[in-house]
């Protein structure tokens, strides 16, 4: 009896093999591309209909012919550079993460975390490549190399105060047009402070939580390109050699520390500015603050917030000394870039390439299913079908989206105010121009400790004088004399032999 | 005589099943607490991504030239122990207090709702705590200046006045404390035979002498441990706590700005792996001879209470 089981076995396995062998042959002498799945990682909250976008997102993709999975993962912001710098050192395969030059760059890119597309891009993303200009590629690299694909959305670094319009025309105020040359300079916004300290004594005039970055951003107000705000370190912009100074040791530095000195006095500043932990943002739009000072896009993100709850409120950004020379804000400012480790970047270059590649695509990443999670209203706006408004959209609005953005693709939305892509074109190229530094990261290991500490003093001491909290005329020259002991001529000096040497390779 | 190894072993063949059972904790031990720690070399490195831990060029002690060449490596470690031992000893006397108070309550019900509510502050997050101590402590429209002002006297900016802090950051960490650790002591209070207090109380014994005589003494042991464990973390604060309350309020940070607050606002922006772990590597060392040289000192006054 064992002899006719043991045949048995050996025909039946026979039968298995050669069946597994047939279904290949019917497969074309090989396997199907894999599907592999291709990671991307965006600051934020996760959308709430994420998985149902990008389970048709997966099935258009391949349809076209690009054998992948996208998958989105969201990291809350305060954990994200973090999580990014933990991800790359412990050598994670995921393929591109969004980020910009205020964000972990200058800190990731010395240290080899991102991967040279410049020979990918023709290849895999050739639309992506002919499209984005020339200068924006120039101002991608680092070392060298491209490391991502930028945004291509027009966004300038010039101030603006974004004052609650409603409340300025209340008092009589003088009306300035920025966006067409009328100068609004900071004496002007200073009597709006103090109207709005004798009038309106329940508000903060001029809204600063700790996330604002203070004073550097207004270098250009005196003629000065900031090389990094964080290090306080400036040139002066009609300086063909970039000569670098420490922002601290400048006039306008001490002449605005005075100002802002007298505006804490005055009470332009809440008393507990240094305190501050609630958002100049939330500040304003719940109506505790009447101002703040940020970039000219902020009006419009202030007034889709407002609206809806008080629609007699409005914000407008006054462009602040149009006619002084502004920073652009930098192609890396919003970008997407590539992991070193990834495992497969050329499919997720080809899946940014199809987003890109028609406005159908570009809207049912951007917004969701047409029908489902949005509708076009009129001039191409996205308009959020009920119950849902733009604030509580199940998908549209997620964060770290800005890296895809290309003028022609990019909807309005019906909340925007109308023109308001006009407006922010305008106000990008009324006297701003990329600085002259923009694609300079400088390798930083061997004055570590010294930006460590600069950075630590900046926090310790130099906040609470350019808030006006301690009083300059006191605290400034032991201040300067901390910075030099921590080495701040050490900086200089290292910084501007790279960077004579990045300009001379130029 | 046999050999220690035999008797080991034979030990082990006779409670095979208890040894078994200590597998899994000894195997999370080996694998999150001692062998994370070749991470160590970090210290020594000038890491990147690129090269990795062992391909990382070596840069010996560079990586606490940052700590130690700032001008606040003294504030921020006087700070750190200042506040630490604070915390450590206002909380040890506030919970064997309380523990002994709720001890002599004979009402199971008092007792037990004054315990639950005791340990609620337990429960609330820190970023909470903030918020309610930022709106108590706000100069224009906090709860403390309105009371004062009510009572005509002037207001203070209390969130600009470092000189109070160690006490409110004091005050607030007993306040969140406390409760958890009256439930240690009552615990250890529970485990006291009740004989010898009725044998006190024969001998005439009031309640002021049984618990100076009995109660006391005895929890010292527990009391004991706890502080040395206490002690073992004097370096390390409760960031979640001091940054979360203070967060970037440098007007606050003569009297508040610890190690750990002060390593993560200066290098949140560089993310130099080497440099913040030069720091925590600091804590550590320091935080070991202390513990060590407690655990000495606590051997010579009470041998059951030293942890080995």
């Amino acid at each position: 009896m064992k002899r006719p089981l043991k045949i048995v076995s050996v025909l039946l396995l026979s039968l298995l093999a050669m069946g597994f062998i047939s279904t290949q042959a019917f497969a074309g002498g090989g396997s199907e591309e894999q599907i592999d799945t291709i990671t991307f990682w965006f600051p934020g909250v996760v959308p709430r209909e994420l998985d149902t976008v990008l389970d048709e997102v997966n099935s258009r993709i391949q349809a076209d012919g690009i054998a992948a999975k996208v998958v989105f993962n969201f990291v809350p912001w305060a954990d994200y550079q973090n999580k990014l710098r933990a991800m790359v050192a412990a050598g994670e395969t995921y393929e591109c993460h969004f980020d910009g030059d205020w964000g972990a760059i200058p800190t990731m890119a010395p240290q080899g975390a991102f991967l040279a597309i410049e020979d990918m891009l023709p290849k895999y993303a050739p639309h992506i490549w002919e499209t984005v200009e020339k200068d924006k590629w120039e101002a991608s690299k680092y070392g060298g190399h491209i490391i991502g694909i930028p945004w291509r959305w027009p966004k300038s670094e010039r101030r603006s105060v974004q004052i609650r319009y409603d409340l300025y025309k209340k008092y009589g105020l003088k009306n300035f047009d920025t966006l067409n040359g009328d100068v609004f300079t900071l004496d002007d916004y200073e009597k709006f402070l103090d109207a709005m300290v004798k009038n309106e004594p329940a508000m903060i005039p001029s809204a600063v939580s700790q996330e604002l970055v203070w004073i550097s951003p207004f270098a250009y107000v005196g003629g000065y390109g900031s090389l990094n705000e964080q290090w306080n370190i400036v040139y002066k912009l009609d300086d063909p050699k970039l000569k670098l100074i420490d922002f601290e040791t400048t006039d306008l530095y001490k002449d605005l520390t005075k100002r802002f000195r007298r505006w804490y006095l005055n009470g332009y500043f809440e008393k507990d500015v240094l305190a501050q932990q609630t958002s100049y943002k939330d500040l304003m739009i719940t109506g505790k603050a009447a101002s703040f000072v940020h970039i000219f896009d902020s009006e419009n993100e202030m007034n889709m917030q407002i609206k809806p709850n008080h629609p007699d409120w409005e914000v407008k950004g006054h462009l602040l000394r149009v006619d002084l020379q502004g920073p652009l804000s930098p192609p890396m400012n919003n970008i997407l870039l590539f992991n070193r480790n990834g495992a497969h970047p050329e499919k997720a270059m080809r899946f940014w390439e199809w987003m890109h590649l028609n406005q159908d695509n570009y809207d049912l990443v951007m917004y969701g299913i047409k029908g489902k999670h949005w509708e076009e209203g009129p001039n191409r706006a996205v308009v959020i079908p009920a119950p849902y408004t733009m604030a509580d959209s199940p998908y549209y609005g997620w964060h770290g989206r800005w890296c895809a953005f290309w003028p022609e693709l990019e909807r309005p939305t019906v909340d925007d105010e109308p023109g308001w892509m006009e407006k922010v074109l305008k106000a990008t190229y009324i006297n701003d121009k990329l600085l002259p530094h923009v694609g300079f990261f400088p390798e930083i290991s061997d004055v570590k400790n010294e930006i460590a500490q600069r950075s630590s003093l900046r926090q310790n001491v130099g906040r609470a004088i350019e808030l006006g909290a301690v009083d300059p005329a006191t605290a400034y020259n032991d201040y300067l004399a901390k910075q030099k002991a921590a080495g701040s001529e050490k900086i200089l000096a290292e910084l501007q032999k790279q960077l004579d040497s990045w300009l001379a390779s130029k | 005589m046999q050999r220690p190894i035999r008797i080991f072993l034979n030990e082990m063949r006779r409670n095979h099943a208890l040894y078994l059972m200590t597998i899994p904790g000894i195997v999370f031990f080996l694998l999150f607490n001692y062998l994370p720690m070749f991470g160590i070399i970090v210290v020594f490195k000038d890491f990147n991504y690129i090269d990795g831990f062992f391909r990382s060029s070596w840069v010996g002690f560079k990586n606490f030239g940052f700590f130690f060449n700032s001008t606040d490596a003294w504030t921020v470690t006087r700070n750190t122990i200042v506040l630490n031992s604070l915390f450590i000893f206002t909380s040890l006397i506030l919970q064997i207090g309380f523990a002994l108070l709720l001890n002599e309550i004979s009402s199971r019900w008092f007792k037990q709702t004054t315990q639950s509510l005791m340990f609620f502050p337990y429960f609330i997050s820190w970023i909470i705590v903030a918020v309610f101590t930022y709106n108590f402590f706000h100069s224009d429209h906090g709860a403390l200046n309105r009371i004062l002002r009510h009572f005509g006297i002037a207001p203070v900016s209390w969130l600009a006045r470092a000189e109070y802090w160690t006490w409110f950051l004091t005050l607030i960490y007993d306040w969140k404390w406390t409760g958890f650790g009256v439930i240690i002591y009552l615990a250890a209070l529970a485990g006291i035979n009740e004989e010898l207090y009725e044998a006190a109380q024969i001998d005439g014994a009031g309640k002021w002498t049984q618990i100076s005589r009995i109660s006391i003494p005895l929890i010292i042991p527990t009391a004991v441990v706890l502080t040395l464990l206490a002690i073992g973390r004097i370096m390390i604060s409760d960031f979640g706590m001091i940054y979360g309350i203070i967060g970037d309020n440098s007007m606050l940070y003569r009297t508040t700005n610890v190690i750990d607050t002060y390593v993560y606002r200066a290098l949140r922006q560089l993310g130099d792996i080497g440099m913040s772990a030069a720091a925590g590597l600091y804590q550590s060392v320091v935080g070991l001879v202390l513990v060590l040289g407690s655990n000495l000192l606590a051997r010579r006054f009470s041998e059951e209470g030293a942890l080995f």
